[in-house]
């Protein structure tokens, strides 16, 4: 899980997770111990270009982490792309890793939304 | 082996088949269909929700079956539950939806198919995108219906600039400047309400709600299928019809169908009203309800609002149709007041605009109920009633009609089967046999459909013994 590279053994990981999800399985607890966290947290839309100049939307999260392997606490970050996001909304899985979810932003602030 | 589910050769992953729909009904006809052999699933109670043709308790219903799907392991499933409970007005609704249902697209599902490939399947999932950056927020219409629709408008591959910016101001603009928006109604103003007791509990939530006005769509075609499955009633269409304006919201000046038992009245104002997108609340002229018409005044015990008010709480629409069957019949009920007294103020639109319900100790307005009521004869009905009424005549049947009667009947009862697309058309003798018998049963166009439900059956039984 906390390998970076995009290689094969991420990718098969990342593809058994989403099944295990579509057999109606959560992460289990230990992995949401162990996962990230995200604070006044926000779903931002970004809108996106693919490869082939193909207009695409995509899903990311902002807001305050901990827990986090590559950032310190409190942090104000931007998530990979979204690719599961629990319908109870207590946790998502983005393109690298499983973040945890507390208590959503309640402001709406404006944020530059096509970073990604 | 509990993959065997899940990798059993499918043609098309439900979720894909889903986004292809052009139309809410249609993808909640499949998903019904394609989720009937999962065990376990309470489809019996949910039925009545998740057909009920009311958003809101669609999709609660929606929301309840991708619970249960997710819990039985059926994520497929349970995701195209999550769509249909996906709801333009509520942007956030598709969030728990769009980044799975990417996702597996890309690098999940596969499936044999030549006409929608991969591609132009993501590329349909791009209006669901918007709908989600709420680009549709004042659209009002399922999001099967504007990606059906948007597809072809939209081919060029550019995708608009966001249509909002989601900060307060930047809406208030758009609502005062360009965005039509959807014609609705407060019912119940908080401003003309006492406090409701806990008989009304059920009516706390209509308080200061905005409710949707239903606009009238493809009246055209309204009028063509409807005069086509009455054929002895195509007057009384047009009559009906004449006061409902395209793409304005549906308001019948009060109608009264008179006609003898069994010329297909009451069928006719609820396939009218389906046609039209409106709801019917029924209310039985001949006594057999309950409760009053006009409502029974606070302080009394058990106090009821006034059936126009139940029928807006119960189906949600500033402009149902209230149809009173059988009103000639209410003469001699006396127990409950006349309800020829009691309706009468609702017929006059200024007066049921400013309504005081005795019940609810609130003014409302149902000014946008559509009163159609039907009776088999008005002899014995009071002048200033007939006045207010529009009276249209609905003949009974004949023999004449018989075939396209017939047509209408079975395509009907396929529908209702769940087998649009298997009408077999009735065959000259059994037409005959029908014909016979239909006639000895008066021309009534309810025994009618009991006729050929029979001959069906017959035909059935003949073909399995062969």
């Amino acid at each position: 899980m906390s390998t970076e590279d995009d290689g094969d053994g991420v990718n098969v990981l990342r593809l058994r997770e989403i099944k295990s999800y579509l057999r109606g399985e959560a992460p289990s607890l230990s992995v949401l111990a162990k996962a990230p966290q995200l604070r006044s947290w926000r779903l931002v839309i970004a809108d996106v270009r693919t490869a082939d100049d193909r207009p695409r939307l995509l899903m990311v999260l902002v807001g305050h982490v901990s827990g986090h392997p590559h950032f310190i606490d409190g942090r104000f970050i931007r998530t990979s792309e979204l690719i599961w996001l629990d319908r109870n909304r207590n946790w998502a899985r983005s393109w690298n890793r499983v973040y945890q979810l507390g208590a959503a932003s309640s402001d709406g602030a404006a944020l530059g939304q096509s970073e990604v | 082996m509990r993959h065997s589910a899940a990798t059993c050769p499918s043609p098309m992953p439900l979720p894909v088949e889903l986004l292809w729909q052009t139309g809410w009904p249609l993808a909640a006809r499949l998903f019904w269909s394609r989720t009937a052999s999962i065990p376990g699933l309470p489809r019996d109670d949910l039925a009545a929700h998740f057909w009920s043709g009311d958003k809101e308790r669609c999709k609660l219903a929606s929301r309840t079956f991708a619970d249960l799907l997710f819990a039985a392991g059926r994520g497929e499933e349970a995701l195209a539950a999550l769509m249909l409970a996906a709801d333009t007005v509520i942007p956030q609704t598709f969030e728990i939806v769009l980044p799975q249902l990417t996702y597996a697209l890309k690098h999940l599902w596969s499936w044999p198919t030549v006409s929608k490939t991969r591609a132009d399947t993501l590329y349909r999932l791009i209006t669901w995108w918007r709908a989600a950056r709420g680009d549709f927020v004042d659209d009002g219409r399922s999001i099967f219906l504007i990606a059906g629709k948007i597809e072809t408008l939209d081919a060029s591959g550019g995708l608009p600039p966001p249509s909002s910016e989601h900060t307060a101001s930047n809406k208030h603009e758009r609502s005062r400047n360009d965005a039509p928006q959807p014609p609705s109604l407060v019912v119940m103003p908080k401003s003309r309400a006492t406090k409701l007791n806990n008989y009304h509990s059920e009516f706390n939530d209509l308080v200061d709600a905005r409710l949707p006005l239903v606009v009238a769509r493809d009246l055209a075609a309204t009028r063509k299928s409807l005069m086509s499955e009455y054929p002895h009633a195509t007057t009384a269409i047009d009559l009906i019809l004449r006061s409902v304006r395209e793409g304005e919201p549906v308001h019948v000046a009060p109608v009264l169908l008179v006609g003898p038992a069994g010329a297909g009245k009451s069928r006719l104002v609820r396939r009218l009203a389906e046609n039209l997108g409106l709801p019917v609340y029924r209310y039985d002229g001949s006594g057999a309800s309950d409760s009053m018409f006009g409502g029974s005044p606070k302080g009394w015990g058990n106090t009821v609002p006034s059936a126009p008010a139940r029928a807006v709480n119960q189906t949600r629409v500033g402009n149902p149709v209230l149809m009173v069957d059988e009103i000639e019949k209410s003469g001699t009920a006396t127990r409950h007041g006349r309800l020829w007294d009691a309706i009468l103020p609702f017929l006059e639109r200024e007066t049921a605009s400013r309504y005081r319900d005795v019940s609810l100790d609130c003014e409302l307005d149902l000014s946008w109920i559509s009163h159609i009521a039907t009776a088999n004869s008005i002899e014995s009905l009071p002048a200033p009633l007939k006045d207010r009424y529009r009276i249209i005549k609905v003949p009974a049947p004949s023999l004449g009609h018989l075939p396209q009667l017939a047509t209408g009947v079975l395509k009907e009862m396929a529908l209702e089967n769940g087998e649009a697309e298997f009408v077999h058309p009735l065959a000259p003798d059994e037409l005959a046999v029908i014909a016979r018998a239909w006639e000895q049963a008066g021309l009534s166009l309810r025994k009618l459909r009991r006729i050929i439900a029979a001959t069906l059956e017959a035909r059935n039984a003949t073909a399995l013994k062969h």
